[in-house]
């Protein structure tokens, strides 16, 4: 790999900063960045500069997002009366003595309000394996864990043969096994529910390369997340396997099956919905991106 | 002093628990403390959570009572100690194993009045400069930044090559950034 000069590196650095560099650019500018203060300067900058425009094009959906959150303050739950109305008083009247008795004995703790804060998810892309299900709170441990991934290209000639004489989607062939993991974590004080699959749910792999043959299916043989929801104790983390390069949105599936060898980075965009179980109105959409993770296509054999 | 007014007023309407008031406020300020919370954490994907966190703060504590001198040098001071807290906890967050973050050390202390007009200043900039880009640019830029799209699903989008989409961002980004760096810093 040849050096980069500072003029060259220049035309690269700004799209280095977004995560759009090809892998070669990418390499080539890092190695020219662990020498040139200069232009980890201006990638500094880009990144703020970058920062600015999420903040300006996001604004819209975040100020309705504070507005939701402000509601759900200002508006209290009201939930439907477990007893009868007409026992009403008499439960307030025990729920008084048992403040009371409570204070005494020390269970005050028990009533303190609870947090208010929004659902809060973190992820992680991993290679599946050995990595220590911590890896998405220990830089350490994530960086052993984001190894690089292989798998086997396909013929395209072949598979688009075998696509167009597949009468339905369930008999088109798999997209290849990626052994691969996402880890949720809930870095909260409550336990979180995450939506899996079913309306509201995406999961988008991204791999850069365009040599990708994808195929849509809303009925098929393999499906990443069945439709579930997933409970996450407070500092605990889930590992999910992937299994198969495919993306999903609600039911429908999409397979990916690259056709030309090479060395690609893999992002995944996860896009879910997370409620606090004792909170319903906690209940909040999330978007996450996670990786790169580097996948190694090889030759069909 | 019509702003400053019609802040007051706003603020006088939050002490009495309205929220629509207080999303005006917030719509007000919600760009300049992001971007000061940008300076600070250096993490874009943190800071809308940062800010959320920010004007809820805020807002419980008008519910409560408290009643700010200066509206804005309060706001500021509330950012700055949720940063400060996120970068003394080492936050639980992810990150790129191959790029660790830079993490910034708290400023000893805070000139909220100067943030607030570097921030604007700097926001000021940006929409100046987004505003004179011609529409195509505008374009990817929403697609790239609002709708979060990468530069191949754009180019599938619009029917473009890859490599034009990226050369077109790319020199976007480069006329945003110079536009925006007071010292116009250059690789040299």
């Amino acid at each position: 790999m040849k050096a980069l000069s500072c003029e060259q590196a220049g035309l690269l650095l700004d799209l280095f900063a977004a995560g759009e560099c090809d892998p070669a650019d990418e390499k080539a500018v890092r190695t020219h960045l662990g020498a040139c203060p200069t232009c980890r300067q201006t990638v500094e900058e880009s990144r703020q500069m970058l920062g600015l425009l999420d903040l300006t094009f996001r604004s819209d959906a975040a100020l309705a997002r504070l507005s939701h959150a402000l509601r759900s303050q200002t508006k209290p739950q009201r939930r439907p009366p477990l007893v009868h109305p007409f026992i009403q008083p008499l439960g307030a009247v025990a729920a008084l003595l048992l403040v009371a008795f409570g204070l005494v004995i020390g269970l005050a703790p028990v009533f303190r309000s609870e947090s208010r804060d929004q659902p809060v998810l973190q992820l992680a892309l991993v290679t599946g394996g050995p990595a220590p299900p911590d890896a998405v709170r220990d830089k350490k441990a994530l960086a052993d864990a984001a190894k690089i991934v292989t798998l086997e290209a396909r013929n395209k000639a072949v598979l688009e043969k075998q696509l167009a004489s597949a009468v339905t989607a369930d008999r088109w062939p798999l997209p290849p096994r990626v052994h691969l993991e996402l880890v949720l974590h809930n870095p909260g004080r409550t336990p979180l529910e995450v939506q899996l699959g079913g309306p509201g749910f995406a999961l988008e792999l991204e791999l850069s390369t365009a040599t990708v043959i994808r195929r849509t299916s809303p009925k098929p043989a393999f499906v990443p997340f069945p439709e579930r929801t997933l409970t996450i104790a407070p500092g605990d983390s889930a590992r999910l396997p992937i299994e198969r390069l495919a993306s999903q949105t609600g039911n429908r599936v999409e397979y990916l099956y690259p056709t030309e060898p090479g060395k690609y980075a893999l992002r995944v965009r996860l896009s879910t919905v997370a409620t606090h179980p004792d909170r319903p109105s906690s209940r909040r959409a999330i978007t996450l991106t996670a990786g790169p993770v580097k996948v190694a296509v090889h030759p069909p054999r | 002093m019509d702003t400053l007014q019609g802040e007051t007023d706003l603020i006088e309407r939050t002490l009495r628990g309205d929220a629509e008031a207080f999303q005006l406020l917030a719509g007000r300020y919600y760009r300049p403390v992001g971007a000061f919370l940008l300076k600070r954490v250096g993490r874009a994907d943190l800071v809308e959570d940062l800010v959320q966190e920010t004007f809820l703060e805020a807002f419980r504590a008008l519910r409560e009572g408290r009643r700010p001198e200066h509206f804005s040098s309060w706001l500021f001071g509330i950012a700055h100690n949720r940063a400060g807290r996120w970068l003394r906890k080492r936050r639980l967050v992810l990150f790129d194993p191959a790029d660790p973050p830079v993490t910034p050390a708290v400023p000893p202390e805070l000139t909220a009045r100067a943030e607030l007009e570097e921030q604007q200043h700097r926001l000021a900039a940006l929409d100046e400069s987004l505003a004179s880009l011609p529409d195509e640019l505008r374009q990817l830029l929403e697609m790239k930044h609002r709708r979060g799209l990468t530069c191949e699903q754009i180019a599938r989008e619009l029917g473009r090559p890859v490599g034009t989409v990226k050369s077109l961002l790319s020199r976007t980004y480069r006329l945003l950034r110079e536009r925006l760096t007071p010292h116009g810093s250059e690789a040299t």
